[in-house]
């Protein structure tokens, strides 16, 4: 497992600032430590780091604070791979642990996404026909060929859109 | 009674009822954040906010801003929608910032329409003032409980944030 040095004290202000999971989620998943978390460690490797950190005897604030970092990376993973690990660990003993991995699973990458195939009209552009004339003409411009684009769907608002080639 | 979870024996959970009768979820937690940590984060935190003033002197994670607000600071308010609940049932009327009195609440509501803080007005901005920025005071997640200008926090910094006022008339 490749060693990620996450940011200890920014990451601390955070737990200590937060007042709901909601918006401690929101930040942590905004700090780069732990986009890069998700990058280099697998879905297994970010819940059992999650696990270990959370059960620890004579547990640390600073290993809340990472067992909530590992949590949050989680939600760059693909929805189903981090539903399958984490029913593996059922009861995080840590607190908001449950409202976490419901933002956890709202979040993570969905796999399903909906195909919508586009096909623009012909558009008329009303304009000027040049600089030194206040003639307005109609101007028609040609279109390009249909459109496809994937929409991911999830429980989330967020909508990403992949256009395909 | 308080309500106790039994796989999760650090967490309590008060009978917490909106004026209509209806539960709302909280927890009440005493997790100690160690003291070197706590100085770390007054340091980071009193520079980044020079003109705040600490009500309050012990850290304590027992109760949030909205159970400040909401639960006369006795537990954590967690879940965000519940708090439209509690405007809704306990009969807040909202208020424009022209009017705004000592009292009322100020509540931080980000551009997804989620409230995330929640804050008690103490001093109402100057008549002649061109922006309506009262004073309040709010609890800074388990660290203390803050008197600061309504625009002067993490919350109020979030792009997309607006603060919204409302009275128990």
């Amino acid at each position: 497992m490749d060693k990620v040095s996450l940011n200890d004290n920014t990451l601390s202000d955070i737990v200590i600032l937060a007042n709901t999971p909601a918006f401690m989620f929101k930040r942590f998943r905004r700090d780069s430590s732990v986009q890069i978390l998700a990058s280099r460690l697998s879905t297994p490797e970010l819940a059992n780091c999650a696990n270990n950190f959370s059960m620890r005897q004579n547990r640390s604030f600073l290993d809340k604070v990472y067992a909530y970092a590992y949590l949050a990376a989680l939600s760059f993973k693909p929805a189903s791979d981090v539903r399958n690990e984490l029913r593996h660990y059922p009861n995080l003993p840590i607190e908001w642990s449950a409202e976490l991995i419901k933002l956890i699973l709202e979040n993570a990458v969905s796999e399903t996404y909906q195909i919508v195939l586009l096909t623009p009209q012909p558009s008329k552009f009303v304009g000027l026909h040049s600089q030194t004339s206040s003639t307005l003409s109609n101007v028609t411009y040609t279109t390009k060929p249909d459109i496809k684009v994937m929409i991911p769907i999830n429980n989330h608002n967020e909508r990403k859109v992949v256009h395909l080639d | 009674m308080p309500r106790r979870d039994l796989t999760r024996p650090w967490e309590i959970q008060l009978e917490l009822e909106t004026a209509k009768g209806n539960h709302i979820e909280n927890v009440q937690t005493s997790e100690p954040i160690p003291i070197g940590t706590i100085n770390g984060f007054e340091s980071r935190f009193r520079r980044l906010f020079p003109n705040i003033v600490e009500r309050t002197q012990r850290a304590t994670g027992k109760y949030n801003c909205h159970g400040m607000v909401f639960a006369s600071r006795r537990t954590q308010i967690y879940e965000p929608q519940l708090l439209r609940q509690i405007l809704s049932e306990d009969g807040y009327t909202k208020i424009s910032e022209n009017y705004i009195l000592p009292g009322d609440i100020a509540l931080y509501v980000s551009d997804s329409g989620q409230i995330d803080h929640s804050a008690v007005v103490v001093e109402r901005p100057p008549a002649e003032a061109f922006a309506k920025i009262p004073k309040v005071f709010s609890k800074w997640g388990a660290w203390v409980e803050v008197i600061h200008l309504a625009n002067e926090c993490p919350w109020a910094q979030e792009v997309g944030t607006t603060i919204e006022y409302y009275r128990m008339v």
